[in-house]
């Protein structure tokens, strides 16, 4: 029996909501089915060995493929190709450097080497 | 038991109106798989590329034959790298128009007239399909000329009000449909870059199109700062044919673009200079963070068009500016506006602080 004042939904409005929250849910569960596999716990990172007997500082690693030269490289490149259109960012995230860089390539008709070169210069 | 077939158990009636509902719900459920499966990757791969939330925000002030009118604005824009090759962005145009009638008008009415508009300018998927080629689906700024894609944004504009030729080849700057855009040759000192597109009609609201189809071809020359090139546009219903060439000179601190652009209703030209006073003190010096601007331009009805976003009579206009680059992504923008002919306003002082703002997620 139906209460008082109670207007049922549409029978498609139902389905729409219903596949709406199952294709919510399997998202979250599958986008972190996605995410890399996380370090065992309790593990640390290998430390190499000190001749001295302490443990020797890890050196700063280096990003794989930013050269000085590529750098300066895409500095020049992101002066010429973004100058043509706006004044540089005082500051840009390294985050989030590849959304822009990705956004300037299609809507700045960059060639696809400088928006490499620039990308590497923002997140050296 | 006699020796015949047994009859056939009858089938279990299937609820009436069940076949009906499930027909009317697979395009709903198609929809949310697709969703289902953009967002996964998304949530996914977001953590090496995240979204960023860029734009500009802006307060803009304008008098003009002694009313005065303000604009406060806000223009986000949001991107979403996926993967390798996606990217889907959009931005949106939200602001205020306040208007403060003239004293001279004697109505007595001394209060503020206020409106306010929302504007979908783009939204679109954009897929790096190789080096060369780009394709784009969704809602687009038409890529006519070099100022509705690539100079109207609110922090990138060098005055508060867009060239008066605007319009040509673009109406309200949006399209609905897909383009195809890129680099077609890249050299040391030589760049070829092109835009195809086609727009369909669209009545939907926020998300109005016209028929069209056009393009533009662009040459960029690294070594001088030099680029030109030239645009089409075909709108069968409205407007007309459009043609447009545009030029653009960017050399250290010199900024200096110019475009010619016609349609049925008109034609009209105008030119930019800017020069940023940073020889020999540096960007960052106080009298390095000045820029004058001037701007000439004019357009010449030819025939009577309503609705084509251009000015009713002939109009020239010279504009003289300043623009002060403030710390922290601020810009602060006085310009006088001086028009001659019966299509606009005599002088208008123009006044503007905006800023740039660009967050990952």
């Amino acid at each position: 029996m139906i209460p008082l004042g109670f207007t049922p939904w549409p029978r498609a409005a139902t389905n729409l909501v219903g596949a709406l929250l199952l294709s919510l849910g399997l998202a979250l569960t599958a986008g972190g089915a996605m995410r890399p596999p996380l370090r065992p716990a309790g593990a640390s990172p290998p430390v190499a060995a000190n001749p001295n007997g302490g443990p020797r500082p890890r050196p700063p690693r280096r990003k794989a493929g930013a050269k000085p030269d590529e750098i300066e490289a895409g500095e020049r490149l992101f002066r010429r190709n973004c100058g043509r259109c706006h004044t540089p960012p005082e500051d840009l995230s390294p985050r989030a450097a590849a959304a822009v860089v990705r956004q300037m390539r299609i809507r700045g008709l960059l060639p696809a080497a400088d928006a490499r070169l620039i990308l590497l210069y923002f997140r050296g | 038991m006699s020796g015949g077939v047994s009859p056939r158990r009858p089938r279990r009636a299937i609820r009436p109106g069940f076949r009906s509902r499930y027909r009317a719900a697979r395009p709903a459920l198609a929809g949310c798989l697709v969703a289902l499966i953009l967002l996964g990757a998304v949530v996914g791969a977001s953590a090496q590329q995240p979204p960023i939330v860029s734009g500009g925000a802006g307060f803009l002030a304008q008098t003009q034959a002694g009313a005065t009118y303000l604009q406060p604005v806000i223009a986000p824009v949001v991107a979403a790298p996926l993967g390798e090759h996606w990217l889907f962005e959009s931005r949106s145009d939200l602001r205020g128009f306040i208007s403060h009638p003239s004293p001279a008008a004697g109505d007595g009415n001394s209060g503020y007239d206020a409106q306010f508009f929302g504007t979908l300018e783009y939204l679109q998927a954009d897929y790096l399909v190789n080096s060369r080629l780009t394709l784009v689906a969704g809602r687009f700024l038409s890529p006519f000329g070099i100022f509705n894609e690539r100079l109207s944004a609110l922090w990138i504009d060098k005055f508060q009000t867009g060239p008066i030729i605007s319009a040509i080849g673009v109406r309200g700057g949006y399209a609905d449909g897909v383009m195809l855009r890129g680099v077609a040759l890249t050299r040391p000192k030589l760049q070829l870059n092109y835009v195809l597109y086609e727009a369909v009609q669209s009545a939907v609201h926020k998300l109005e199109s016209t028929r069209a189809e056009g393009g533009r071809a662009g040459v960029f020359l690294p070594t001088f700062g030099l680029e030109f090139g030239g645009s089409f546009a075909r709108s069968p219903k409205v407007g007309g044919d459009s043609e447009d060439v545009y030029g653009a000179w960017v050399r250290g601190d010199w900024d200096v673009k110019g475009e010619a652009a016609r349609a049925l209703g008109g034609r009209g030209d105008w030119i930019q200079a800017a020069y940023r006073l940073a020889r020999g003190r540096g960007p960052d010096s106080p009298l390095g963070r000045l820029e004058p601007v001037w701007r000439w331009q004019q357009f010449h009805r030819v025939r009577p068009m309503a609705g084509d976003f251009l000015p009713g009579a002939n109009l020239r206009e010279e504009d003289y500016g300043v623009n002060y680059y403030l710390p922290q992504n601020l810009r602060l923008n006085v310009a006088y506006l001086r028009s001659q002919g019966p299509g606009g306003a005599p002088t208008s002082w123009q006044l503007g602080l905006t800023y740039r703002f660009l967050l990952p997620l």
